[in-house]
């Protein structure tokens, strides 16, 4: 493993429980700051009908997909029921100073 | 008790029955019957990435073939059902082979209501293989007549400008989706559609559909090279109705999803239930996925209350239209940053009813779904605070 850090935002850009799209390359993501003031990320997209998830809800550590209510724990990427079946791929996340880094090189 | 269970329409919510059976750990035999050829799929990218190309039939399903035999699911696929016969709990295929159940659910769905006058070159979109014929029949110039201005027509449109297709809209009433939108969401899609190039034509009545033209009944001609009717579901009732089970324009059923006959359920499409004290049909995505759900669970003896907020979106152009609940007279409009729109709709004691955002993207989503937090709280809101943007919702869910 030779994790690539690429930076992805200050920390003041991404609301308190709240998501928001990033994009690198041909890679879409999403990201992810908790009410307890974590980081996190995950692929960009729903398994089950491949929607951007940062157009979804952010409540109490579960993402809910915007079209069809599909909903993951964003810090373990585990799908919690029908309609999605499909775990989210998560990458590592870190703050440096007062920025947002995550690891690409497991993208896929 | 070794007789199965049985799922009568392979659908959505037919589908979503079936594998929810095996989730909740339903061991018995489980007989799926359809009359399509394919495996249970989503309908909404139908008229969207399906005519577009962006996805296709494995993308829309709900399994694959390997999931449904690791479930041992049995699918009896392109077979109709021939007659029901509820006092003996049993039913005869196409084929004339008698099954027995223990449990039965109707999941019939509808078909895409025909238009009376005689028709060459006329489209509708159901199914997937309606959606193929009218994906090859997009072809960039080719000039498409829509009739009705319904979800259908006005995704259909959408998609066959983004295709490079000539659009006439024809519609016979005053605005756009005027029997489930509010009419200023009903203006915002007509803009929309006119700014994309659609000739949009309100109170029009159509005449006949030639070989080369739709004539409407004042007279006038429109060439075209194509027509594609939306106006609404025929609801697939008469299985049931020669059956003996109560019907209406569905197949009725209480607040458990059971319909008038022992052990036989009905959900989707299809069911007709009651909403606010009123019989209703829901002809939606998420109908279809909770009541496919519900059904399957109170199949397993649960019990269980259908109680699930009826919703639906529309994607048309680089726009989303979201709902949830149900509208009533006192209304809040609240703008959207993004130049979208968000409705409120409160009841007497101001407690929220339903909701309606119409606004770029998915972007209304998060508003969308804490209005359904909101409803659920019962929480009672201020109306010109709730017009306010910078209102935070979800801290208002939060108390």
């Amino acid at each position: 493993m030779n994790d690539q850090w690429i930076d992805v935002c200050a920390v003041g850009e991404i609301d308190e429980e709240d998501v928001m799209r990033f994009d690198h390359g041909p890679h879409t993501f999403a990201v992810y700051r908790s009410a307890e003031n974590e980081f996190f990320a995950t692929a960009g997209l729903c398994t089950h009908e491949k929607i951007h998830l940062a157009d979804g809800l952010v409540m109490d550590h579960v993402i809910e997909c915007p079209k069809h209510n599909g909903r993951f724990d964003y810090r373990s990427g585990k799908a919690l029921g029908a309609p999605v079946c499909v775990n989210l791929k998560t990458y590592p996340v870190r703050v440096e100073a007062g920025r947002v880094l995550l690891a690409v090189t497991a993208a896929g | 008790m070794n007789d199965a269970l049985i799922i009568v329409g392979a659908g959505h919510a037919g589908g979503r029955a079936a594998l929810t059976l095996r989730e909740e750990g339903y061991t018995g035999r489980l007989i799926l019957i359809g009359d399509e050829a394919h495996l249970p799929y989503e309908r909404p990218p139908l008229s969207k990435g399906l005519l577009q190309g962006s996805i296709d039939l494995a993308g829309c399903s709900l399994c694959d073939e390997a999931r449904l035999a690791e479930l041992d699911i049995e699918h009896i696929a392109g077979n109709s059902v021939r007659q029901l016969d509820p006092a003996q709990q049993r039913l005869q295929l196409a084929d004339g082979q008698w099954l027995a159940y223990a449990g039965l659910l109707l999941a019939t769905g509808g078909r895409a209501r025909r238009l009376p006058q005689a028709q060459a070159n006329v489209l509708y979109l159901r199914t997937h293989d309606e959606a193929l014929a009218l994906k090859a029949a997009l072809r960039p110039g080719a000039r498409l007549v829509v009739v009705g201005g319904g979800f259908i027509g006005l995704e259909v449109a959408a998609t066959a400008r983004s295709l490079g297709c000539a659009v006439t809209l024809l519609e016979a009433g005053p605005r756009l989706a005027g029997r489930v939108l509010p009419a200023v969401i009903s203006e915002a899609l007509l803009d929309v559609h006119r700014l994309h190039g659609v000739e949009v034509r309100l109170n029009v009545a159509l005449e006949s559909i030639d070989a080369d033209a739709v004539v409407l009944v004042d007279g006038q001609r429109l060439p075209c090279d194509l027509v594609v009717v939306g106006i609404g579901m025929q609801p697939n009732i008469a299985l049931a109705a020669a059956a003996g089970l109560d019907v209406g324009q569905g197949i009725r059923v209480d607040a458990h999803l059971r319909t008038s006959a022992p052990n036989v359920y009905a959900a989707g499409d299809v069911c007709e239930f009651r909403l606010d004290g009123q019989y209703q049909r829901q002809e939606t995505w998420r109908n279809a996925e909770a009541q496919g759900r519900h059904a399957a669970l109170n199949l397993l003896g649960r019990e269980l209350a259908f109680e699930s907020l009826p919703g639906f979106w529309s994607d048309q152009y680089d726009w989303g239209l979201q709902t949830v609940g149900v509208s009533t007279a006192l209304t809040v409009s609240r703008p959207l940053p993004t130049s979208g729109l968000l409705l409120f709709y409160l009841d007497a004691e101001h407690h929220l009813q339903g909701a309606c955002g119409w606004a770029p993207g998915n972007s209304v989503a998060k508003d969308i779904k804490l209005c359904e937090r909101l409803i659920s709280a019962r929480i009672p809101l201020n109306p010109t605070s709730l017009a306010d943007p910078d209102l935070s919702l979800k801290q208002l869910l939060r108390g």
